[in-house]
């Protein structure tokens, strides 16, 4: 490569971390794949998802009905599973194959089946039943769909006894009071309504940016090696290999941050997730989750002295990490290897400072011990890494690799 | 046809003399298969803690702390003696959820007057809510049935005939496919398909990333020999095709036993739930595997270096996962960009996949997906051929 503009840098005085700095820029405006990977594509992947989860909560989901009563009441039965507003009645299926097949080809998530006599046993108060297959393949839509069910014929069942309780002869306030002895008040703390979208998106994001960090630091040192200006760069700065590393990452952190902005801004002021906590806390957790993936990335090129194999080892470590961030599947149920790999992932304390300063509202003090963590990584890697990175920036032996 | 054969046994030669090709085409496989299901090997989460803050002391306060710790979905991790010292044990996140039971609880009941029991769930990690209200709710909901029954019983009801009264409209609600629940079992098959397309993609565009860093190499000592490949006798496109073939057929046999070990031996392996028609299931994965294959020779010219694949794909593939559908239904997915996504093979290959190899449905239940993937193979066959034949001089 001809970058006439840093021969100048590395033979003056001038040598040093702002030239690295320079010299970086000059490298990232001259290559297309660059930008296309640190603005393009990050921005691109981010705009997908948030596309996919635009339409806020689910509602609607379709469900069939095979109605064999036919009658006034199990028509009122399908107009209120029909109202209810996650639920949508698609089809009235005339068979019990039909309503199979229905779920089966993705056309519904759940058959409801009433009975013929549905309503002559609910006349002679006979325990009428009414049931539903749900598909539990697809547990997302599968449980909302369930819930729907469930909670609109519990609303019916309860009705109809107290009816029954008023043609015996209690009144309506005894009979209320006798329906069940005990009641569950129940709260969902945090996020009341259960807005799926502020659980999954808050956690994509962040393993997004992951990956992004991560890969793109990989390969921008990696490179070096591959391509054999590792001693240009090492030059550059003036032979101090801490000036090199941070002079090379520094205008990628600036990106990264301004990524990490605009995903908060995002999760936090257009989703509008709640914002409880303190938010000078999410700021030091975002510098922290940069700077962290930045030194994991440092010591994976370190370590394995190969381009590809460090883009493939970080592929590694950071593509599945959604997984045992433990966000869907929690901590507590994974097996002791799943633990201890999702603590060895900054994003898992990433998103737990995330969590406790955003929706949950937590003291600080809480989520100190997740800070520290991160800072451990922030610092002690690089130290592991950095000698090891210079010992490579000297060795010819260690470049062109593929 | 000659050419055909050259071309397919000259790209297994590219294929098993690189080692980071291999990494990807077998490596990566095998290890995303013991890797990826890893936290999800308990399946379901049992035991969720939870604090109980018990103000009444009384036997049937005490029953109900001890009906929910005996239900398998929940725990009680701690008895708190305040609604302040459960709180700090909730944002400790000792505890996910508090069931607070009032004073006079006890006494409400036998003045058979309607008592309520308070319980806050953790709504921030939505398996954790689930168990909680799910194991509180069934603890509560046999001790009030005991109860009104036995009121019933006393008022000269038969039980039987006092368990229909007190809900006269019962619900039978039947979970298809994944009985459990299992987690595993719902998130791991979906990305099995996924980690087939990427590896595929990424391996295919490692090795034209290859070929053409050595090209620009040759080119630059001996111009004449820097084509992409040599042009035999015959037509321009015969020669095309066959090339796309060829290669193809390298990728195709590979990936069918990859296939074969993601859709019919792990599954066995970790026990998912697997109705399982082998014809019906081949029958996807052809069109499936040929469309990633000639997606991936199209995209190939785009990269001009050996890593440039794996970074743009690593990149797509949490997007691609959520098009998908099988997470965030498809129902919720703005229409346009659905629209969008089947370009991609894995959001009908994923589903499709799912419907024959989980839920036992057949060839005809999945027509849909099986027709777009043969609409991509077409399409993509066209532009792979396209994009090879621009290197042709």
């Amino acid at each position: 490569m001809k970058l006439p503009a840093i021969k100048r840098w590395t033979t003056g005085e001038h040598a040093g971390f702002t030239a690295v700095v320079h010299r970086e820029l000059v490298r990232i405006f001259s290559r297309r794949i660059y930008l296309l990977m640190v603005l393009l594509l990050p921005l691109v992947s981010f705009a997908v998802l948030a596309a996919i989860f635009s339409t806020g909560t689910l509602r609607h989901l379709p469900i069939a009905v095979y109605d064999a009563d036919n009658t006034d009441f199990s028509r009122r039965l399908v107009r209120l599973l029909d109202a209810a507003p996650t639920l949508h009645v698609v089809q009235r299926v005339t068979n019990l194959r039909e309503g199979k097949a229905l779920i089966l080809s993705g056309g519904s998530y759940a058959l409801v089946v009433m009975p013929k006599g549905l309503e002559r046993d609910r006349f002679r108060g006979q325990g009428a039943q009414v049931t539903s297959f749900y598909n539990n393949q697809s547990m997302t839509a599968g449980s909302i769909v369930n819930r729907g069910i469930r909670d609109t014929l519990k609303v019916v069942s309860a009705e109809l006894d107290q009816q029954s309780r008023q043609q015996r002869g209690e009144t309506t306030t005894a009979a209320a009071a006798h329906a069940e002895p005990i009641i569950v008040e129940s709260r969902a703390l945090f996020n009341p309504y259960l807005n799926y979208l502020y659980f999954l998106a808050g956690a994509l994001m962040p393993t997004m940016l992951q990956i992004f960090i991560i890969v793109v630091t990989v390969y921008a040192v990696g490179v070096e090696m591959k391509e054999g200006s590792a001693r240009e760069w090492l030059d550059t700065a003036g032979g101090s290999p801490w000036r090199a590393v941070a002079g090379k990452l520094a205008p990628y952190t600036a990106g990264f941050l301004c990524v990490g902005l605009l995903m908060n801004s995002y999760l936090f002021l257009w989703l509008k997730l709640p914002l409880r906590g303190s938010v000078t806390l999410i700021a030091m957790a975002t510098v922290l989750l940069v700077l962290s993936y930045q030194a994991v990335a440092l010591l994976i090129v370190a370590a394995t002295a190969n381009l590809r194999i460090s883009l493939s080892t970080a592929a590694i470590y950071a593509a599945p990490a959604f997984a045992f961030a433990g966000i869907t599947f929690p901590v507590m149920a994974m097996p002791l290897s799943g633990k201890i790999w999702g603590g060895l992932l900054p994003l898992s304390y990433y998103l737990i400072i995330l969590l406790d300063q955003g929706m949950r509202g937590a003291p600080v003090s809480v989520s100190l011990p997740a800070l520290a963590a991160m800072c451990g990584f922030a610092i002690f890697i690089p130290i592991l890494a950095v000698p090891r990175l210079r010992r490579l920036m000297v060795d010819e032996r260690q470049w062109g690799k593929r | 046809m000659r050419e055909f054969i050259r071309v397919w046994r000259e790209e297994y030669r590219n294929i098993f003399s690189d080692k980071g090709v291999l990494m990807i085409f077998f490596g990566a496989i095998f290890f995303y298969s013991i890797f990826y299901p890893l936290p999800y090997a308990n399946e379901v989460l049992k035991d969720a803690p939870l604090a109980v803050v018990d103000l009444d002391h009384s036997s049937l306060s005490r029953q109900l702390a001890r009906m929910v710790d005996a239900h398998e979905s929940t725990r009680v991790a701690a008895q708190a003696t305040s609604q302040l010292e459960a709180e700090q044990l909730f944002f400790a996140r000792k505890v996910h959820g508090i069931l607070i039971i009032p004073h006079d609880f006890e006494r409400t009941i036998l003045r058979k007057e309607q008592s309520s029991v308070a319980v806050y769930s953790d709504a921030s990690y939505f398996l954790l809510y689930q168990q909680v209200m799910t194991g509180v709710a069934v603890a509560t909901g046999t001790l009030s049935a005991g109860i009104e029954i036995k009121r019933m019983q006393a008022g000269g009801f038969a039980e039987a005939q006092a368990k229909q009264l007190r809900d006269p409209l019962q619900l039978v609600a039947v979970a298809l496919f994944n009985p459990s629940g299992g987690y595993a079992s719902y998130v791991v098959p979906a990305v099995l398909v996924m980690i087939l397309q990427q590896t595929l993609l990424i391996g295919i565009g490692m090795l034209s990333g290859t070929a053409r860093e050595d090209r620009e190499q040759t080119a630059n000592t001996h111009p004449a020999q820097g084509h992409f490949f040599q042009q035999g006798e015959g037509s321009v496109y015969g020669t095309v095709i066959a090339h796309v073939l060829g290669k193809s057929a390298a990728y195709f046999s590979i990936y069918l036993f990859n296939a074969a070990y993601y859709f019919v031996v792990l599954p066995r392996l970790y026990n998912f739930p697997q109705r399982i028609n082998p014809l019906d299931l081949a029958l996807l994965v052809l069109p499936f595997l040929l469309a990633v294959i000639f997606l991936g020779l199209s995209l190939a010219t785009l990269f001009r270096h050996r890593e440039a694949s794996m970074l743009a794909l690593m990149f797509t593939s949490m997007p691609a996962l959520f098009l998908a559908g099988f997470s965030w239904p498809k129902e919720a997915i703005p229409v346009w960009l659905r629209g969008v996504s089947y370009l991609l093979p894995s959001t009908t290959g994923t589903d499709g996949l799912l419907r024959i190899n989980q839920m036992g449905a057949s060839l005809q239940d999945v027509r849909f997906d099986v027709l777009v993937l043969w609409g991509l193979v077409a399409l993509y066959f066209f532009m792979a051929c396209f994009s090879i034949k621009r290197f042709t001089k």
